[in-house]
């Protein structure tokens, strides 16, 4: 679950002071899929990170399953991070001289509770990427990249997963397949997905539409 | 000059030693060289790498240095000061002193070539004794252990400061060398670190790589410079005075391999300052 409190979030330019999120309040549950749409700028990159724990709000509180990382060191919010959330970012983000395999067993050593290795093979085989489990990063397309992000995002059982334009440099079928099994993944293993994204498509897959405009997140009918 | 009699039966074991200067002629090469005369029975007589013992008068065993200059065995030697003709023998190694080769031959010999040393009279006394501190020798004379006369040799205190000096520095620009090139290979995967940061891998986690990674390869580039060094070592000539010690090899190694962790903690704080945010855009 996470749960925004009064946060705000603002930055310093110049003499002026910028709120990229308004005091915003909410809650999102176990087992729901979010869509955040927005126009570029409207502050929706900087709620994703706040709710990732990759910064911290200027103002109010946010609590990951009842954690408030208010008050968390770095060494607290990397903990949290990597226990507590999945990032499914823009650009797969790949370690370049790991192949597919690799950057899973890299995964594993850091953190011991992974999925078992039958449900990965059979992640791998929903995303279509076991044909090239030994391929290093520079071998595979940009659309078999993002596939491999996204399994690494689940491999770690985070109980948020935290997607920013997740299916950008994938085809429409690929796009739909990835959605589906996030859908699934959220609704099976109760976690929560919120989603960041232009793409309208993917919101028909989604519990809940919210709109950010100006730092202001607003939910949509 | 010493007085042989001043000197006999002070120690376990002793070795008389004359010593005269000359420059050695084969008729085609001229060398500097120190003639070494020494008894018959001596602990200071040469192990051969090449032909015979000097047995007769007027024979020599040349350090192993003058073949590498285009003497050989059978050469009849004159001599720059006298008309004495010296018949070279054979060849020993690691036979320098202050860097001259030593032709190494009977007391009456270097007698006829330096006058001045008659039969009772030394200008050097080696000696094999554990306890040699304990005995009693004429306040005229000094007795050093063999480090210490090497270093009061002319010139091999400069000489080997200057190299030392060169070695130190050799350090100090090999720990400047690797810690910046341990950095720009830290600063190329600063986007890498951070993405890792964003992922939850803590920063103590991140510091162990770059320190594995860092001993990895100083362990692989000292073991690879050592086999190169040794390789140099097989085609230098004879005439450059190198000897490797294998202790002192090892030590520098570790040394190296030390300055090395070193340098990587420059990288490991670059790597503690990355903004996991800036890093994921």
């Amino acid at each position: 679950m996470l749960k925004f409190e009064n946060v705000i979030k603002s930055f310093k330019d110049g003499d002026q002071t910028i709120e990229a999120v308004k005091n915003t309040s909410i809650t999102f549950n176990k087992g729901e899929c979010i869509a955040i749409i927005g126009p570029s700028g409207s502050g929706k990159s900087t709620f994703l990170t706040i709710a990732g724990a990759l910064q911290t709000p200027t103002e109010g509180d946010v609590k990951i399953n009842g954690q408030s990382i208010s008050g968390m060191n770095s060494k607290e919010l990397a903990h949290l991070r990597l226990n507590e959330i999945g990032f499914i970012l823009q650009a797969s983000n790949l370690v370049p001289f790991l192949s597919v395999k690799q950057q899973f067993q890299l995964l594993k050593k850091s953190k011991k509770d992974v999925m078992a290795d039958s449900e990965l093979d059979e992640l791998f085989e929903k995303l279509s990427l076991k044909k090239v489990k030994d391929q290093l990063p520079s071998e595979i397309s940009g659309g078999q990249k993002q596939r491999v992000a996204i399994a690494k995002s689940l491999y770690t059982n985070p109980s948020i997963i935290l997607a920013d334009e997740p299916t950008a440099s994938l085809d429409t079928e690929n796009a739909l397949k990835v959605m589906q099994i996030l859908k699934e993944e959220t609704e099976q293993r109760m976690k929560t997905c919120i989603i960041v994204t232009h793409d309208e498509r993917l919101t028909e897959y989604c519990d809940a539409v919210y709109k950010m405009t100006d730092g202001i997140l607003e939910k949509q009918d | 000059m010493i007085a042989e009699d001043d000197v006999e039966n002070l120690f376990e074991e002793q070795a008389t030693l004359k010593q005269h200067s000359v420059i050695a002629s084969n008729g085609d090469i001229e060398e500097n060289a120190f003639v070494f005369g020494i008894e018959e029975d001596s602990f200071l007589l040469p192990e051969l790498t090449e032909g015979e013992q000097a047995e007769k008068e007027n024979e020599v065993v040349a350090d192993y240095s003058l073949k590498e200059t285009g003497f050989e065995v059978g050469d009849e030697l004159t001599l720059s000061n006298g008309d004495e003709v010296l018949t070279l023998t054979g060849f020993t190694e690691s036979a320098k002193y202050s860097a001259s080769s030593v032709l190494f031959t009977d007391n009456k010999t270097i007698e006829k070539l330096n006058p001045m040393l008659s039969e009772d009279i030394i200008n050097a006394l080696v000696i094999r004794d554990a306890d040699w501190q304990d005995s009693e020798v004429n306040d005229e004379l000094e007795v050093l252990e063999i480090e210490e006369f090497i270093e009061s040799l002319p010139g091999y205190t400069a000489q080997s400061l200057t190299l030392n000096f060169m070695i130190i520095f050799l350090f100090v620009i090999s720990a400047a060398v690797i810690g910046i090139f341990l950095y720009v290979l830290t600063l190329q995967k600063t986007s890498l670190f951070g993405v890792l940061k964003a992922q939850g891998f803590s920063n103590g986690y991140l510091a162990r790589t770059v320190l594995a990674q860092t001993f990895i390869i100083a362990v692989i580039g000292t073991v690879i410079g050592l086999g190169l060094t040794f390789l140099t070592g097989l085609f230098l000539p004879p005439a450059v005075p190198v000897e490797f010690n294998y202790l002192t090899m090892i030590i520098y190694m570790v040394v190296l391999i030390a300055v090395a962790m070193l340098g990587s903690l420059f990288s490991v704080i670059s790597v503690r300052k990355v903004d996991p945010l800036k890093a994921i855009g």
